[in-house]
């Protein structure tokens, strides 16, 4: 078993990014280890008429010309903002593009709350300051600062959780490309070096609580990343993360693919529901995204691992499902109860199959919560 | 040219043939159906050449193809002329001299014979526009009188003919959020698309788009046919064009399509046939016209003038087509035909940057002054024309216009974006130059094409919600060329709009107004006027929900003569073919009116509530007593048949508003709407029992019953009606209902026809509101009462009363609750209910806050008073009412009159002499026995003789 729970996409991908190196023969940007194209392949796979010697795996999926326009965007001056709703793939996305770019996507700052100016630019170590003074060996940089000191990419997730004085701290950044430490007399001034640039992640639903001023806005391209509301394209995605996750485990489960549809039909159900809804509360609070029917499969999986018989159950998704999406009681529990019943039991009746145990399973998991 | 075309796909040097290897891959199984694929569509590409009647194909609204269309016609004048389009719409073409492009060719049933009746009605456009070959070659063909246009393709019968009965007509999909008002102009018609090329069959689709990674058809249309074929030479335009129709018929259509694009060919070479043969020309001298699709041959054995098969159609249906223009828009193409937005846009900057690149002079066929074939072209040398070799085998030369193209679009994106409160800065278009250029390159293009660019600036300028009405692609797609709307010119159009365009004309409105006329009408200056603002209020009926006729002041109603009028008049774009739709249903506004009137009284579903509203439509819109009269019949045939009560508010409204409008004519009332009360009166009458029984009838529905029937009950008295109906009626309503609020109306009804008094009445509620259980339910008997306000004004008083207990005794447990429910009620009953209440409420309560402190109510008083003198107290009269009743008593003869009127004998009493009323008052009974009855007279003739105080 691996030393790590989770290895970043350039430990877990490193062979094929070193292959992709090695065949690269298009021009790169500043220090860009991979050409716009190559990075293009290694996150949306290869095709035919790639002519490439072996297969190069589908990492993300979604429309190829929002990857497009996002390596645009970190090819020019300006940095990349992707926004969209929970469970998108935003952080997954801005992963492999630094991976794929600079071979290191660990550069990042996490965006709360709490996250002060430090946290972007530097801090000081309190214990060096007080026995040698301000100076350079006393720094910590900030993963930002020190992914300009080498010229990658800094990541940024949720930006918009910030306050805006600390978001603010970035539009120097991005636009003069150095930090200046005023505490020191010399060498106070850290240049980027070619090839920085930096990729943030935005919540939608976090919209209008920290706005991003309009200075920093023009200074991040935005890509807005949809739900994917496409069956197939869902499927391929629900499919290529549970298996990378169960790996973890090294359990090898084969989700059928007639319980992978009554999930994902489940899901389409659910949105339809959530969308005709006239309040909050006749809604349930989860997104309803891709990340969360992972979330479900997962739970489903290690349960059935765990406690049943290895096999993924149609009774033990629709338990799992239930258990991942009812957050508020009675609220969500009263929607789900509803929903199961008009729908659920509609599709049972109609279609029979897995639906039988899922129905049965669903409603078990509710009168747990009696 | 088969061996040239065979090895080059060998070569795998071009783009156009790696995607058709990695195609015939993804359909076959190994590389001998590969090479048979790829030699079937040599094979078709050779055919298609060698055909004696030269086939030019075509691309749905391509600029490459209306480029050679025109290079054709001018190098080879050909006589006669074949394009694919209905056969039957051909007599409209030389009336497109007169019209502003986008229009469409239009054909249209209203009723139809041999179709599912959910098909109706029938729909189908053609939409041209300037840079499409069909257009040019039309043009062409009217310019010289020696050159003959022929439309070869199935009529318009058959295209629905051929159509799958099981399913509804493919009409346009609106998107009601998205779609601006220029993409609806099309309505619910079927397209008609010459040379439409998108691949039926969706897998074939999806995996042409995604390996060129594209999301558009058009993209891909415009990467790989029309940037290399607008710079080609002819015979390369044709050679692909056929390569292409090969590939798309063969392998990307349904079996469904495929089998309908071999019967239209099959349809059309027969055509063809039989007028070469009949014209006597041969077919060099000819041209035919067909989408890519149909140049190649694909086991049809009609095709090509080498064989003497004929293909019988199956005979038209009855069903009378109506052909027309009406005006389209690049919005509508778009949406009619799938198309990505912009596309039609992004042609025709293709088109106008082709015809300056190669100085080309396209047909026209415009006749406004200086517009006819006056296109100023620069006198620079265009460029070389490629072969079929350097089109396959690399990427288009740059045209010198595309060099500063990109910088034009880049820098008016940024300019739009700041109008529409974008932040946006040179910083911005430097940025999307940049980004455009590397998307470009990314997707293996030479130079961005608009689609890239579009992403480029979305990417760059777009921050999540659009701060103004347009978003940055919607921006980019009116910068790109933008939105153009059609106009149908005047001779092209129907009787009936030239007929609106004529009346209008005083108003200085006319076939070549393209805005919104604002229309100021004085009657009193102008009275010749008064007709254009009948035929407005005609044409706003006619048109609801468009912006056709748009009263701003002034209103119309029933018997009301306008003094002044304004309007805002807009008969362009979408609104002139509102108006056109009007001539497919009759020769003038005035009798699509009365069909309309009639078809909404006649209708299978008709209530009598529509019957009625057509009556007063007719009335106030067209002077036609005949069909007012008819469709009042029609009115007193569906309301002795209709059940329930829904519509008896604005049945009696409506009735009410037309009795009151024909006292007031010199003929009276028509017999048909004395007829109509009577029926009224005894069929709500019967209904009664029934309506109070029934759970799902409120109280507002059977108030507004017993208000036609009290309200017009003189009238329905006078047409033989008899009020026993009513009585017997009211009495077994009473059996049938223990609702409260049914109840406290019946009570009231009870007590206008007398079987109870106001006594009665009085002393059920107090029961209601003593009773501890029942106290609750208190409001809504008052409720109920107070609905009764509408047909009985004289219950007002007691209204206020039983109003003014339930304030005083109810208990704010109860009260409170019921206060909310009480206001709203009482505010939409403001027109009936409300003002009586009104009116007595400021005759009994006291005006001021402090005579409220000292304020007894009335009905306390009497209470108290009754009290006080257990022995039931006389009647009494006033002062001036003894003096009243001592006139009376002099002069008995009216009195006695009065009598007689009402069937009672004249009878008198003895009347006391010199008493003193104020202290002594009189009782009645020494009255004649009428007077006594009625004391509430003899107050009324007190208050007439009585000077009105100047102050209460």
């Amino acid at each position: 078993m691996s030393e790590q729970l989770r290895a970043p996409v350039e430990v877990k991908y490193a062979d094929e990014l070193a292959w992709l190196a090695s065949i690269d023969t298009g021009r790169k940007p500043f220090s860009w280890r991979l050409s716009p194209k190559m990075v293009r392949i290694f996150v949306l796979g290869s095709r035919p008429q790639d002519k490439l010697d072996r297969d190069v795996q589908q990492k993300w999926y979604g429309a190829p010309a929002l990857v497009e326009k996002a390596i645009v965007t970190l090819a020019s001056d300006r940095g990349l903002l992707l926004i969209g709703d929970p469970g998108t793939g935003k952080s997954w996305l801005a992963e492999l593009l630094s991976a794929a770019i600079c071979d290191d996507s660990t550069r990042v700052v996490q965006g709360t709350a709490g996250t002060a100016e430090d946290h972007i630019k530097y801090a000081w170590n309190v214990a060096e300051v007080i026995g040698k003074g301000q100076s350079r060996d006393s720094l910590i940089p900030s993963p930002i600062m020190s992914a300009m000191q080498d010229g990658v990419l800094g990541r940024f997730e949720e930006l918009t959780r910030c306050t805006s004085d600390v978001q603010d701290a970035l539009i120097s950044i991005l636009s003069e490309k150095y930090i200046t430490i005023p505490e020191l007399d010399e060498d106070n001034v850290v240049f980027a070096r070619p090839g920085f640039n930096i990729i943030a992640t935005a919540n939608s639903r976090d919209r209008g609580v920290n706005d991003l001023s309009s200075a920093l806005k023009r200074r991040f391209n935005f890509v807005q990343i949809p739900v994917v509301t496409n069956r197939k394209a869902e499927k391929q995605i629900v499919e290529f993360r549970v298996k990378d996750l169960l790996a973890r485990n090294e359990f090898d489960v084969e989700m059928p693919t007639a319980l992978l549809d009554v999930l994902l039909q489940t899901f389409a159900d659910l949105r339809v529901a959530a969308r005709n809804a006239s309040s909050d509360d006749e809604r349930l609070e989860s997104a309803l995204s891709t990340a969360e029917q992972i979330g479900v499969v997962e739970d489903a999986v290690l349960h059935g691992q765990f406690f049943g018989d290895a096999d993924l159950e149609p009774r033990i998704l629709a338990m799992s499902l239930v258990g991942t999406l009812v957050r508020r009681i009675p609220e969500d529990l009263s929607v789900m109860n509803k929903f199961w019943h008009a729908v659920v039991q509609k599709r049972a009746d109609e279609e029979g199959g897995p639906w039988v145990d899922f129905l049965a399973g669903g409603k078990e998991a509710m009168e747990l919560h009696r | 040219m088969s061996d040239r075309l065979d090895q080059l796909a060998l070569d795998d040097a071009d783009s156009l043939l790696i995607q058709l290897r990695e195609l015939a891959a993804a359909f076959t199984e190994d590389e001998a159906d590969l090479a048979r694929v790829l030699q079937t569509m040599a094979a078709d590409v050779e055919r298609a050449r060698r055909e004696p009647l030269p086939i030019f194909p075509v691309i749905h609204h391509s600029p490459a193809s209306a480029v050679h269309m025109v290079r054709w016609l001018r190098e080879r004048r050909p006589k006669l002329v074949f394009i694919e389009m209905c056969e039957d719409l051909i007599d409209l073409v030389p009336d497109l001299k007169d019209c502003t492009l986008p229009v469409a060719l239009q054909a249209f049933a209203g009723e139809t014979e041999g179709f599912p009746p959910s098909w109706t009605p029938l729909s189908v456009v053609a939409p041209i526009t300037e840079f499409s070959a069909e257009y040019q070659a039309m043009a062409y063909a009217l310019q010289d009188p020696d050159v003959e246009l022929v439309f070869v393709d199935r009529s318009v019968d058959h295209v629905f003919q051929w159509r799958d009965r099981s399913q509804d007509p493919d009409t346009p999909v609106h998107d009601d959020e998205d779609d601006e008002e220029e993409a609806r102009l099309h309505g619910s018609a079927v397209g008609l698309e010459l040379g439409g090329l998108a691949p039926s069959f969706g897998a074939f689709r999806d995996v042409l788009l995604a390996n060129a990674r594209m999301t558009h058809f058009e993209e891909w249309t415009s990467l790989y046919i029309e940037e290399p074929t607008i710079g080609s030479n002819t015979a390369t335009y044709r050679a692909i064009l056929f390569l292409v129709g090969s590939l798309f018929r063969r392998l990307g259509s349904t079996p469904h399509d495929r089998e309908e694009i071999r019967r239209r060919d099959r349809y059309m070479w027969t055509r063809i046939k039989d007028v070469l043969a009949d014209r006597k020309v041969a077919p060099e001298e000819c041209v035919f016209l067909c989408g890519a699709a149909h140049a190649v041959a694909d086991d049809c054995p009609e095709w090509g003038l080498g064989s003497d098969a004929r293909f019988e159609p199956e005979p038209r249906t009855a069903t009378r087509w109506l052909n027309g223009f009406i005006p389209s828009s690049y919005a509508a193409i778009e949406l009619q035909f799938g198309h990505a937005r912009g596309a039609v846009s992004m042609a025709e900057s293709r088109w106008k940057k082709a015809l300056k690149t190669w100085n080309l002079q396209p047909y026209t066929l415009t006749t406004k002054k200086g517009k006819a074939s006056k296109r100023k072209v620069k006198a620079a040398k265009p460029p070389m024309q490629l072969s079929l070799d350097m089109v396959l085998t690399g990427a288009p030369p740059l045209a010198d216009a595309d060099v500063t193209e990109l910088l034009t679009w880049v820098t008016g994106i940024v300019s739009a974006a700041r109008k529409n409160r974008y932040l946006a800065t040179t910083a911005d278009a430097i940025a999307i130059y940049e980004t455009s250029i590397l998307l470009a390159r990314m997707r293996s293009r030479k130079r961005p094409s608009p689609f890239d660019f579009i992403d480029a600036a979305e990417t760059c300028l777009e921050k999540g919600r659009p701060p103004g009405r347009r978003s940055i692609r919607q921006l980019c797609n009116r910068m790109l060329g933008g939105d153009r709307i059609g106009q149908v010119g005047y001779s092209s159009l129907p009787p009936l709009v030239q007929d609106v365009y004529d009346r209008l004309a005083p108003l200085g409105i006319d076939a070549s107004t393209r805005r919104v006329t604002r229309v100021l009408m004085d009657f009193t200056a102008e009275p010749d006027k008064r007709a254009c603002s009948m035929l407005l209020w005609r044409l706003n009926w006619l048109t609801q929900g468009t912006r056709v006729a748009r009263p701003i002041m002034g209103e119309l109603k029933l018997g009301m003569e306008p003094r002044q009028e304004s309007w805002d008049v807009a008969l362009h774009g979408a609104e002139q073919r509102a108006v056109i739709q009007l001539a497919f249903e009759g020769v003038t506004v005035e009798q699509v009116l009365e069909k309309r009137l009639s078809a909404d009284a006649f209708g299978v579903d008709a209530r009598t509530l529509t019957a009625l509203r057509a009556v007063e439509g007719s009335l106030i819109l067209l002077s036609n007593p005949r069909l007012s009269a008819s469709l009042g019949h029609r009115a007193i045939e569906l309301l002795s048949v209709e059940l329930g009560a829904e519509d008896a508010a604005d049945i009696f409204a409506t009735v009410r508003r037309l009795v009151a409008h024909f006292r007031t004519t010199a003929d009276g009332l028509p017999a048909w709407l004395s007829d109509f009360v009577a029926t009224g009166y005894a069929h709500y009458s019967t209904q009664l029992p029934e309506a109070f029984a029934d759970r799902g009838t409120t109280p507002e529905q059977l108030a507004a019953m017993l208000a036609f029937v009290f309200t017009l009950e003189s009238l329905a008295l006078a047409m033989g009606c008899a009020r026993s109906q009513l009585v017997i009626a009211i009495e077994l309503a009473a059996t049938q209902t223990a609702e409260p609020d049914k109840l406290g109306l019946l009570w009231a009804a009870e007590w206008l026809v007398q079987l109870r008094d106001e006594a009665d009445v009085r002393r059920a509620f107090a029961e209601v509101l003593g009773h501890p259980l029942g106290r609750n339910a208190y409001p809504r008997y008052l409720s109920g009462f107070l609905a009764a306000l509408s047909f009985a004004p004289r219950a007002a008083p007691l209204g206020v009363e039983l109003l003014g207990r339930a304030f005083a005794e109810l208990p704010d447990r109860v009260l409170l609750p019921w206060m909310p429910a009480l206001l709203t009620g009482l505010r939409s009953r403001q027109s009936d209910v409300l003002p009586a209440l009104f009116k007595e409420a400021t005759r009994t309560l006291p005006r001021s806050l402090p005579a409220l402190d000292r304020w007894t109510p009335p009905w306390d008083e009497e209470v108290e008073a009754s009290e006080d003198a257990p022995v039931p107290a006389a009647r009494t009269v006033s002062e001036t009412a003894a003096s009243a009743r001592a006139l009376l008593g002099e002069h008995p003869e009216a009195t006695d009159a009065w009598a007689r009127l009402f069937g009672d004998a004249p009878v008198w009493g003895e009347v006391g002499e010199g008493s003193a009323p104020a202290e002594e008052p009189e009782t009645a009974g020494a009255t004649h026995p009428l007077v006594a009855r009625h004391p509430e007279a003899m107050e009324a003739w007190a208050r007439l003789m009585t000077p009105w105080p100047s102050s209460r």
